[in-house]
């Protein structure tokens, strides 16, 4: 594929990247990624269908299908709590900024939001009308945003649970939301083939930003400076918008993504690489600018559902639907 | 200047000689102000120089020279050293001696200690900065005399007037500068520091004073509108301690609020920041912050003492008045005094007369006249103004006229002048309180004659009595009016009082508790006998029908049916208790028939009866007795099981309870009793024939045997206490439970049934009638016995509908012998690790409880995910991967098309019930025609404007048809993602709105077609016209996009001429109500054979299932 930007004297454009890459001399070349398995966390009995780590980087959380949540030391991997209380499987789950509230969205319509301290629930949020498929925190730790199968997005005020908005964002199942960097701006994607981008304001849509065969988008994030998004559709693709101008700038493919929604992740520890599961039960990992693909993990027996990437280590979980999670390294 | 220049060696060119000649007028112009500094400096000079020694003064000369020389370089360049320095003036220098030397003269000596003190030349420098004073240029020709060349002023020289900044002329000149940026402040600014939890000192007040109010604003009132801002902790109206009316004060003090997550100090803030200024009924309240209530009480007092200070000026005016009238009418044949006798105001007061507005230097003896006075000074009885009231009561007895009173003491005035001796006589000397009053006599006053004539005496109090007269003739209708608003006033002061404070009090003594404990004292033989349960399944109809009651028994005690149903019968007195009640009631007989008003309002609204009440009073007193009673069985029960079968340690406690219960329950049946008995006699007043039993049941002694129902009822089941640790509990939560069931059960049980005998309370003079309860036929008194062995009861009836979780499981097993058949039962089921089983028990019943929102214990119900829950076989939605939901699922949980269907199936329902729910077809605002009327008239105009214009037509460029759209809006729909929805009524045939879009041609509408189907849009929005043209709104357009097909469409298309050219208008096909969507036929060509028909969502009973 060409990438007309791609100029290999030049200096690469700058990067989706919270620091800046020095710009006028050529960088250096960043060594290959080199992650390895280091633990298997076992512990779930069903599909494991999210994990993420805390912001503060000491925990890792993992929600199921059968309806808990672990949690578990992003260092040694041991298990501290189990969250229960849902009475279905849990579709998505979130940290909030302080690393003290976990958020998870489950089949049971139910929002709830659990205390990691004390492994207590704090809240039950309920008004969706169908199962809660994505759920996202804002920056400041204030309001909830959840996607759901009624094709709704509501905007959920965390301190007294009250449901601040709902917006009728598509006219499917909303798959994937997310905060911006200064929680001002909600982008949000569904089986439509649709992604939105919403002021948290007002509640107004922005930009809609859809690509030709509407092929159903199954995750969204904005990166790291906010500038650009990364969405994955269930065309085996995974994608880099920059939603101001309303373009695609890169596409990744090589992975295999036609039916599970899988979460994709900015990897920014160590050069910049995006990464996300594939049905084939792999971990991609691809660099931004030159789309290749810097490494395939292998260790899952199913398809990979999520990974996530540890905040300050190169560190990162992945879980699929063999029950497992595991953590990967890189140590080099 | 050292370097040598274009003048050094062009001396004699013209630019040159012009340089020359400005520097030497310049030079000019300075020096002469110069040259007179110089002489004075030079003048002391030469004085010092003289007072000093000659040989300096070569020096002094050189040094007064070079000073000279030194200022301004061409001062005197002609002159030498040797010239003499007081004639240092430069007029006398020539142009030409310019010539010979432009420069300075090189060396500068000056001697530092022949350097005159005086002088302060400044030292030789570079000029550096000058300004133009004459610019030649610029004002040509105007002062010719400056001539032609530009004269400058250097280094500020010459300038004699203190210079200011001009900046500072400017108002606001660094303010541009300063915007946004920081301000350098040049006070000192205060902190203020946010009160928090380090905060030393008393926090932020959380009360607040309210002032301004109308003595006629209630409490509720004020609570109403002050309730708004926080949780009200207190609100006390402040009312007069001697009237009892209310004083407009109030003070409200607000508590921390969790709901509300309102502090109180930040409710009090809020409540003066809105509440200040606001209005409530006519006045105009004030409110501020009031810390510790210390503003509210100086106000009160303040309030209190300017009433009290009106009051004593009344009284004292009035009491002045009284006198003089007093005075008139003791005087000699004074007829006009008898008759203003009559006219006279009853109220009068001593102490009006001594509060007469008296000037600071006023003397008493001035006034005295030359009546009879007695004078005690000050000296002895001190006080003033107090003092004269006292005074006056004591010496009231000799005739006494007035008391003026001034610094120096008091003047008694007497009418007489035996009147004064007597006083003299008898008084002098007397205690007055504390003091003696010492009185020196005046008998003529202050004229010094011995007496006075009586003939003047009488003239003088005539004089004065008629004076009073006129003025009193004058406020007769004033007095009038007074008297009768004071005697209206008392008696509606006494209703209210009768109203307020003995309702209140009857209310309270006829508590059933007080009552019973009253009527204990009165009769401790309280004889009681067992009596017959009623248990079978009767359903009592008013009971039934009337759930709410069950609720409101619920309540503490609403008792005032019951004080109704007493009152009128006041010849039916079967109790002395009632008695009581009924004599204070009589008493309060006037007010009775408005409380009876306030009842029978109260009681209709309430039974939704018409009637007065009455013949819904029983069964509400029924009812409300009833639950109680309904308690005290259920307390019964618990008491009466056989503890033969349970624990010992639980034995104790319910050995203890029965017989603190059966206590209760005589009491409270005993004043049930009186209720009923007196609730009875209404009923028997209605003649309703139905209630004839006379049922008499008294609770036994033998009541902690077991008392269990005979018959199991079917679904009306006590639930059983659980003896187990968490009795109270049960019992407490199972109360709102459990209510409805047992008040079914007591209902039939025995409601009436636990009544005193009659002959216990004295009633065997009352005629029986009175006393016969009557109760619905059907019921009948429960049975109270032992189990037999052939009529075995089980002790315990379990509640089939408690699901058998752990809760359930706990409530159900009660002794061993059920845990071991629990066991048995579960021996098959497999065992798990649960860790410790105490954390596993409350974990559980957390998040039960959790998920059944909040309530924890026994359920009946299982925790489920209520409305549409369509389970995942892996577990989870996103385990599941992705699958297309089919459009009739997506009907069952989005929540707008279940709005939609629940719409649709109550139109069919109505239609089916023959309620034909016309739709509202108010007339919109303004009629069609008047809309025709206003276009014509307003296209009229526009053309006209044209035509003026005439030549700029296009500006005002007018779409007509926008003037006839009605109000529509666009929102979610139900047929397809977003659709158009009618605001108002719209009637039939009325356009609604135009389909505005791009219009096209034909070719470039299939070319558009094409790409957009291309790019995705799966939609269209191309709009034939006509065989050539399209209108295309997908990209560009009017709302009128959004209406949807459907194929019983309530809206059609047609296609007018407006001003020569096709428009597309939507008109409606038939009364279209509010809020309903409008759709019409999109006549897409029928498609038959095609693949991708496109299904049609319209959902109507007409539809042909697709498009096209």
């Amino acid at each position: 594929m060409e990438d007309p930007t791609q100029n290999p004297t030049a200096p690469p454009p700058p990067a989706p990247d919270n620091r800046n890459t020095p710009a006028p001399s050529s960088p250096p070349p960043l060594r290959r990624p080199e992650y390895s398995l280091r633990y298997t966390l076992k512990g779930h009995d069903a599909g494991v269908s999210s994990v993420k780590f805390s912001p503060d980087g000491k925990w890792l959380a993992s929600s199921s299908a059968d309806k808990t949540i672990k949690i578990w030391d992003a260092e040694t991997g041991q298990h501290e709590a189990t969250l229960e209380g849902h009475m279905a499987g849990i579709s998505d789950i979130d940290w909030s900024p302080d690393s003290r509230t976990i958020v998870s969205g489950s089949d049971d319509k139910t929002v709830r939001l659990w205390d990691t301290a004390t492994a207590k629930l704090i809240r039950i949020l309920r008004g969706h009308h169908n199962a809660v498929y994505s759920v996202s925190f804002s920056p400041r730790g204030t309001i909830l945003a959840t996607g759901s199968y009624d094709e709704a997005l509501r905007l959920w005020d965390v301190r007294t649970g009250n449901c601040m908005k709902t917006l009728p964002a598509h006219s499917d199942p909303v798959s994937g939301v997310h905060f911006n960097r200064d929680g001002t701006m909600i982008v949000s994607c569904s089986h439509d083939g649709l992604i939105r981008i919403w002021d948290v304001a007002t509640g107004q849509c922005l930009r809609t930003l859809v690509e030709e065969d509407h092929a159903p988008v199954t995750a969204v994030k904005f990166s790291p400076n906010g500038k650009y998004l990364l969405a994955g559709t269930l065309d085996s693709c995974v994608r880099l918008w920059d939603y101001h101008r309303g373009k695609c700038l890169k596409t990744y493919m090589g992975h295999e993504n036609v039916k599970y929604s899988i979460f994709s992740d900015w990897l920014v520890t160590r050069g910049s690489y995006v990464v996300a599961g594939s049905e084939d039960s792999d971990i991609y990992l691809w660099d931004v600018q030159t789309k290749e693909v810097a490494q395939i993990l292998i260790g899952h027996d199913n398809v990979v559902l999520g990974v996530s990437a540890h905040p300050t280590k190169d560190v990162i979980a992945s879980c699929g639907l063999d029950k497992m999670v595991k953590i990967w390294i890189d140590d080099s | 200047m050292s370097r040598a220049g274009y003048a050094d060696f062009f001396p004699t060119a013209p630019s040159v000689l012009a340089r020359k000649a400005k520097d030497e007028r310049l030079a000019r112009w300075k020096s002469t102000q110069q040259a007179k500094q110089l002489q004075q400096t030079i003048d002391e000079d030469h004085q010092s120089i003289h007072a000093k020694d000659a040989p300096s003064s070569e020096t002094a000369t050189s040094t007064s020279t070079v000073a000279s020389n030194a200022s301004y370089t061409t001062l005197t360049p002609a002159t030498s050293n040797s010239s003499p320095p007081a004639h240092a003036s430069p007029d006398k220098q020539s142009e030409p001696e310019h010539n010979a030397k432009p420069e300075v003269p090189a060396p500068v000596l000056l001697t530092p200690k022949a350097t005159p003190p005086a002088v302060s030349t400044p030292p030789a420098r570079k000029r550096r900065n000058c300004r133009i004073t004459f610019d030649p240029v610029l004002e040509k020709d105007k002062i010719p005399e400056l001539g032609k060349y530009p004269i400058y002023r250097w280094d500020g020289e010459g300038i004699t007037t203190p210079i200011e900044d001009p900046r500072k002329q400017i108002p606001d000149y660094g303010a541009a500068a300063k915007n946004g940026k920081k301000q350098q402040r040049d006070v000192l600014g205060r902190v203020q520091w946010a009160w928090d939890a380090n905060y030393i000192g008393p926090g932020p007040p959380s009360q607040i004073l309210i002032t301004g109010l109308s003595p006629l604003t209630m409490e509720p009132e004020i609570s109403m509108h002050f309730r708004t801002f926080g949780e009200i902790k207190s609100l006390t109206m402040k009312y007069d301690p001697a009237t009892g009316g209310s004083l407009g004060v109030c003070s409200i003090l607000y508590r921390d609020s969790k709901s509300l997550r309102l502090l109180g100090h930040q409710a009090a803030k809020e409540a003066v920041a809105r509440g200040n200024g606001l209005n409530i009924g006519m006045q105009r309240i004030r409110v501020t912050l009031d810390r510790d209530g210390l503003k509210c009480a100086k106000v009160v007092e303040g309030i209190l003492h300017a009433k009290q200070r009106k009051e004593d000026e009344e009284a004292r005016k009035r009491e002045e008045e009284r006198l003089s009238k007093e005075r008139a009418s003791r005087s000699y044949g004074s007829s006009d005094m008898n008759g203003m006798r009559r006219d006279r105001s009853p109220i009068r007061d001593h102490d009006s007369r001594f509060s007469k507005p008296r000037p600071a230097n006023y003397v008493a003896y001035n006034e005295l006249g030359s009546r009879p006075a007695v004078f005690i000074s000050a000296r002895n009885v001190p006080g003033g103004e107090k003092m004269v009231r006292h005074m006056y009561g004591r010496l009231r007895n000799f005739g006494l006229d007035e008391i003026l009173t001034d610094i120096c003491g008091f003047f008694v005035v007497f009418n007489d002048l035996h009147g004064m001796e007597r006083c003299y006589n008898l008084c002098n000397g007397d205690h007055l309180f504390s003091h003696r009053m010492w009185m020196k006599p005046y008998p003529t006053g202050n004229t010094g004659k011995k007496t006075i004539s009586q003939s003047q005496r009488r003239a003088r109090s005539r004089s004065r009595s008629r004076s009073p007269q006129r003025s009193r003739q004058k406020l007769n209708p004033v007095t009038l009016a007074t008297t009768s608003i004071i005697r209206e006033l008392k008696v509606t002061v006494l209703k209210d009082i009768r109203k307020r404070v003995a309702d209140a009090e009857i209310y309270d003594l006829l508590d059933p508790v007080v009552l019973a404990k009253r009527r204990k004292l009165d009769t401790p033989t309280v004889t009681i006998s067992p009596a017959k349960p009623a248990m079978d399944t009767i359903d009592d109809p008013t009971t039934e029908t009337k759930p709410i009651y069950a609720n409101l028994a619920a309540l503490p005690r609403f008792k005032r049916r019951v004080r109704k149903a007493e009152t009128p019968l006041s010849d039916a007195s079967p109790m002395p208790g009632s008695h009581r009640r009924k004599s204070s009631i009589d008493d309060a007989r006037p007010l009775m028939h408005r409380l009876n008003q306030y009842d029978a309002d109260a009681s209709d609204d309430d039974s939704g009866i018409g009637s007065r009440g009455m013949s819904t009073e029983p069964g509400d007193d029924e009812v409300s007795i009833s639950t109680e009673q309904r308690l005290k069985k259920r307390k019964r029960n618990m008491g009466g099981r056989t503890p033969s079968r349970l624990k010992g340690s639980v034995l104790s406690d319910e050995e203890g309870e029965p017989v603190d219960i059966n206590k209760e329950m005589e009491d409270f049946i005993a004043d049930s009793d009186e209720e009923m008995q007196v609730s009875r006699k209404r009923p028997k007043k209605s003649k309703k024939p139905k209630r004839a039993e006379e049922i008499i049941f008294t609770p036994s002694a033998s009541e902690d045997e077991t008392v269990e129902p005979d018959v199991k009822r079917k679904g009306e089941v006590v639930p059983d206490e659980d003896e187990h640790i968490d009795m109270s509990m049960d019992v407490d939560e199972e109360i709102p439970d459990v209510m409805e069931a047992i008040l079914q059960e007591e209902k039939k049980a025995g409601r009436d049934a636990e009544l005193l005998t009659p002959t216990d309370v004295d009633l065997d003079n009352e005629p029986s009638a009175s006393v016969t309860l009557r109760l619905p036929e059907k019921t009948e008194l429960p049975e109270w016995a032992l189990s037999t062995p052939e009529h075995q009861q089980p002790t315990i009836y379990d509640d089939p509908t408690i699901i058998l979780d752990l809760d359930g499981l706990q409530d159900l097993v009660k002794d061993d012998e059920d845990f071991d058949f629990l066991r048995a039962a579960l021996a098959s089921a497999q065992k798990g690790d649960i860790g410790n089983p105490h954390a596993f028990a409350c974990r559980i019943k957390e998040i039960k409880a959790a998920n059944m929102e909040g309530e924890p214990g026994l359920i009946r119900k299982k925790p489920k995910i209520e409305g549409f829950y369509r389970p995942n076989p892996t577990g989870c939605a996103r385990t599941e991967g992705y699958r297309r939901i089919p459009e009739a699922e997506k009907s069952m949980y989005l929540p707008h098309r279940l709005a939609v269907a629940a719409k649709r199936a109550d139109m069919a329902k109505n239609k089916d019930s023959n309620h034909a729910a016309p739709i509202n077809t108010t007339k919109p605002v303004s009629s069609s025609r008047s809309n025709r009327v206003n276009n014509r008239r307003l296209v009229a105009e526009l053309n006209n404007q044209k035509q003026i214009l005439s030549g700029d037509a296009d500006i005002v460029r007018f779409n007509q048809l926008k003037k006839r759209k009605k109000p529509v809006k666009f929102a979610r729909s139900a047929i397809h993602n977003w659709g158009l929805y009618a605001m108002e009524n719209i009637a039939a045939n009325d356009m609604i709105i135009e389909y505005v879009g791009e219009k096209v041609r034909q070719q470039v509408a299939d070319l558009r077609e094409r790409k957009y189907l291309k790019s995705g849009i799966g939609s269209s929005y191309l709009f034939r016209i006509d065989e050539n043209t399209v209108i295309d709104a997908t990209k560009h357009g009017g709302i009128a996009r959004f209406i949807n097909h459907s194929c019983t469409p309530n809206c059609t298309a047609k296609i007018i001429k407006v001003e020569g050219s096709k428009r597309i208008v939507i008109y409606a096909l038939r009364d279209i109500a509010e809020n309903e969507e409008l759709t019409y036929d999109y006549k897409f060509e029928r498609e038959l054979d095609s693949e991708e028909r496109i299904p049609c969502l319209c959902g109507s009973s007409g539809c042909k299932g697709f498009l096209n």
